[in-house]
């Protein structure tokens, strides 16, 4: 989590799926404040949207962000996109989810509350180091 | 009914192995939980479709459907049980896995948001698309995948 869905009406060339995947990473680090291994992007594509958009985003993020960071992200998710995908801004349709973090486990650990993130971080980025260490030990 | 919703990567199951773990999906689902009929659905993301850390994804992602009334022991109980299980059985480690066991409430809004974001004149035309693939792929391979490009 989170899990950004991006439904587009039409097929998208690789270069620009790795650019919206670039723009939903940075944002929601910088914003939502979370590491970036835990930002999956999907896409689904060729499905003809509501009021004739070009990319719907359905995103899935936890619960307990202040309004401000929501509304920045959302801000910062449209004028982004319009601009990759060089239409106007109202072409993009953002579709928040909010959903409880204790409702999730990832990285091994059920999500923490507003707050808790630091002791979350630690947990999961030992479990992170360690791989990486036995994976270049395996080298 | 209760909907589970996996999202894989292309490759990283065969047919055979997805079979297996919906069952074992399933089976888990009524010794921890309840005997209420349980649907599958599984997308199964192509390469170039889903990245995570900037990068294609080796992410499985899991979405399983519980009661509004669900305490938080049975859920974690519920999380632990389907990660321990992808890790015992297919070796998949719980830091490329997301578990999230959300209320009926909550996966009635998030399957609702997807029927919405569809061009009401073309509705009826993606809905019928999308059970035809599920359909066929029930028949031919054993299980439900739903569509990601139309």
């Amino acid at each position: 989590m989170p899990l950004y869905g991006l439904t587009s009406n039409k097929n998208l060339a690789p270069q620009i799926k790795q650019e919206l995947v670039n723009l939903f990473t940075t944002v929601h680090c910088n914003i939502m404040i979370a590491p970036e291994q835990f930002v999956h992007v999907v896409f689904f594509e060729g499905i003809p949207l509501l009021k004739n958009k070009s990319l719907y985003v359905h995103a899935n993020v936890r619960l307990g962000r202040t309004k401000e960071q929501i509304d920045k992200a959302r801000e910062a998710f449209s004028s982004g996109c319009a601009k990759i995908l060089q239409v106007n801004e109202d072409k993009i349709h953002i579709h928040m989810m909010e959903i409880d973090g204790k409702w999730a486990m990832e990285g091994g650990f059920v999500m923490p509350s507003p707050g808790e993130e630091d002791q979350w971080m630690e947990k999961v980025t030992k479990a992170l180091d360690k791989r990486k260490n036995s994976t270049i030990d395996s080298i | 009914m209760k909907r589970i919703n996996c999202i894989v990567q292309e490759h990283q199951f065969s047919s055979k192995e997805i079979r297996a773990i919906e069952a074992s999906f399933k089976a888990l689902y009524k010794t921890h939980y309840s005997e209420e009929k349980l649907t599958v659905l599984w997308m199964v993301f192509p390469k170039g479709s889903a990245f995570a850390e900037r990068k294609a994804s080796n992410g499985t992602i899991i979405l399983i459907e519980v009661d509004d009334a669900i305490d938080k022991t049975k859920r974690e109980e519920l999380m632990q049980v389907y990660s321990n299980f992808l890790l015992e059985n297919h070796d998949i480690s719980p830091l490329d896995t997301v578990i999230t066991v959300a209320n009926t409430s909550w996966v009635d809004r998030f399957f609702a948001a997807q029927q919405k974001r569809v061009h009401p004149m073309y509705r009826p035309w993606i809905t019928l698309k999308t059970m035809y693939t599920a359909i066929t792929s029930k028949m031919i391979h054993g299980f439900l995948r739903l569509r990601i490009k139309y």
